[in-house]
């Protein structure tokens, strides 16, 4: 027989979004893989799923090589794409596809592909941990494991990663860092992700403060009455009001809130100049 | 060796039982109702040895124009109450709140603790307010307002705005106490916001006169 084969179009992906239990188990990773669905048969059944860590396996046909594949798995018409769990994460693995009939027949190969499940890196620290709105340039050591020189470092939005440095890797990467001068003063987590989309994450990992020099709304080098009166306009408020303003909302969290004028008067009196 | 008062910060928005409320149970029964509808907090306790008193520049009188000054309140040993007070006598003002700046001589005394007048209850105060504190040495800054759009006039010539603290270091002092940066929002002036436009920029109604002080002790 001559059945069409499906193309495996997404390569392979590894699954984001591990939980901890995999953490756990770092000799193990996950894998997905994904196909064009076959549109040309009108009798189709489903379709087949080889995995095997040989590439020779491939070489022999469809059935044969169900005998010597490491794991097959067959779906429905529906399904397009698969995850593949515990996957010895030492070694690289090769996937192909096929497309059943009602019939009981079977295409050949499509195109095979193959991939190795990232290790999911953890983080355990983060230092220093915390920062001022506004802070650029500030080097944040992250620690952990299972980092790799492609790892990619974020902390969320408001916080820009403009430099890593991989030299320590497996266990250390130092991220370099600019805070947007309004990001939201909160904690925030730190996010590790590998090539193939595993990631560790730490919450809370790293905090974010209101800088003092926001108070100082009227930019007169005192945080003091006029200042405040400034923030009074718009308490309370939110995001959207006509009388919201960015410039009091101190926490920036979308709210000129009680918290806004307990932050403020934290400051109040600080004399200039606020950097 | 003089006992200093107890020191509860520059902001002070809790205060020690009034010792005039003590006192009026204890002794003075007419005066009692008097002191206990005062906001107005007095802080710590005076130090022996030290009499001090505070003598104002200028009374809160309708003879005089409208005025923001300080008057005094109480003394206690080396602890002085002063009053910041509005006089409005034909209730022309319609008020949000005040700021204040006051320049003291920081060597011959401590600034201890703030409270709001009657006038700015409670339930309708700027959170956060009243505030004090000294920006720099002898410099005090300090605000107390309503939540917009709460306003308020000056009923029966004269307010107490706030109540202000200060603890005299040592005999034979006579140190003047004055507000500085008039008619200004980010110095000293009564303000308000118009609650038809409600959220536009409060404006400083300022005063014609402004009138500080002396303290003394002995």
């Amino acid at each position: 027989m001559n059945r069409w084969a499906p193309t495996l179009v997404l390569a392979l992906c590894a699954l984001a979004g591990a939980t901890a239990t995999v953490r756990a188990q770092p000799a193990v990773g996950s894998l997905e893989v994904a196909w064009d669905a076959n549109l040309t048969d009108a009798d189709l059944a489903g379709y087949r799923i080889y995995v095997d860590d040989d590439p020779n396996t491939f070489g022999l046909a469809p059935p044969a090589a169900k005998l010597q594949a490491f794991k097959t798995m067959d779906v429905g018409t529906s399904v397009t794409d698969q995850v593949f769990t515990n996957l010895d994460a030492s070694k690289v693995w090769f996937f192909a596809v096929t497309s059943l009939d009602v019939s009981g027949n079977e295409s050949a190969f499509s195109n095979v592909v193959n991939a190795q499940p990232g290790l999911t890196p953890t983080v355990r620290s983060v230092v220093p941990n915390t920062a001022v709105q506004g802070t650029a340039g500030l080097s944040v050591t992250i620690t952990g494991t299972n980092f790799v020189s492609t790892s990619v470092v974020s902390f969320g939005a408001g916080i820009t990663v403009v430099g890593l440095n991989t030299a320590g890797v497996p266990t250390s990467l130092i991220a370099t860092i600019n805070v947007d001068p309004v990001a939201q003063a909160k904690a925030y987590s730190v996010t590790v992700t590998n090539p193939g989309g595993s990631f560790g994450t730490k919450s809370g990992a790293f905090t974010v403060t209101v800088r003092a020099g926001r108070a100082d709304i009227d930019a007169s080098d005192r945080i003091d009455g006029a200042d405040f009166l400034s923030i009074l306009l718009g308490f309370p408020s939110v995001n959207g009001d006509a009388h919201y303003n960015i410039n009091i909302d101190m926490d920036a969290d979308g709210k000129v809130d009680g918290a806004d004028l307990a932050i403020f008067f934290s400051f109040f009196g600080l004399i200039g100049p606020f950097p | 060796m003089i006992a200093g008062p107890r020191i509860r910060g520059n902001r002070g928005r809790s205060a020690p039982v009034s010792r005039c409320l003590l006192l009026a149970l204890a002794l003075l029964l007419p005066l009692a109702e008097r002191c206990a509808k005062k906001q107005e907090e007095d802080f710590g306790g005076g130090s022996g040895g030290i009499n001090a008193s505070f003598q104002p520049a200028a009374p809160a009188s309708c003879a005089r124009p409208d005025q923001l000054s300080l008057q005094p309140a109480s003394t206690n040993g080396s602890v002085v109450n002063l009053n910041i007070t509005a006089t409005d006598c034909d209730a022309s003002l319609l008020l949000n709140g005040v700021n204040f700046e006051i320049a003291f001589d920081d060597t011959a005394m401590d600034f201890l603790g703030c409270s709001a007048g009657g006038v700015f209850p409670s339930n309708r105060l700027a959170p956060g307010t009243p505030a004090c504190i000294v920006a720099s040495a002898g410099d005090l800054i300090g605000t107390v307002a309503l939540q917009l759009p709460n306003s308020f006039r000056i009923s029966g010539g004269q307010a107490i705005l706030m109540r202000l603290t200060f603890n005299v270091r040592q005999k034979g002092i006579s140190s003047p106490i004055s507000f500085s940066a008039t008619d200004s929002l980010a110095g000293t002036a009564l303000f308000f916001a118009d609650p038809v436009t409600q959220f536009a920029t409060p404006y400083p109604l300022g005063a014609p006169m402004y009138a500080g002080g002396t303290l003394i002790s002995n």
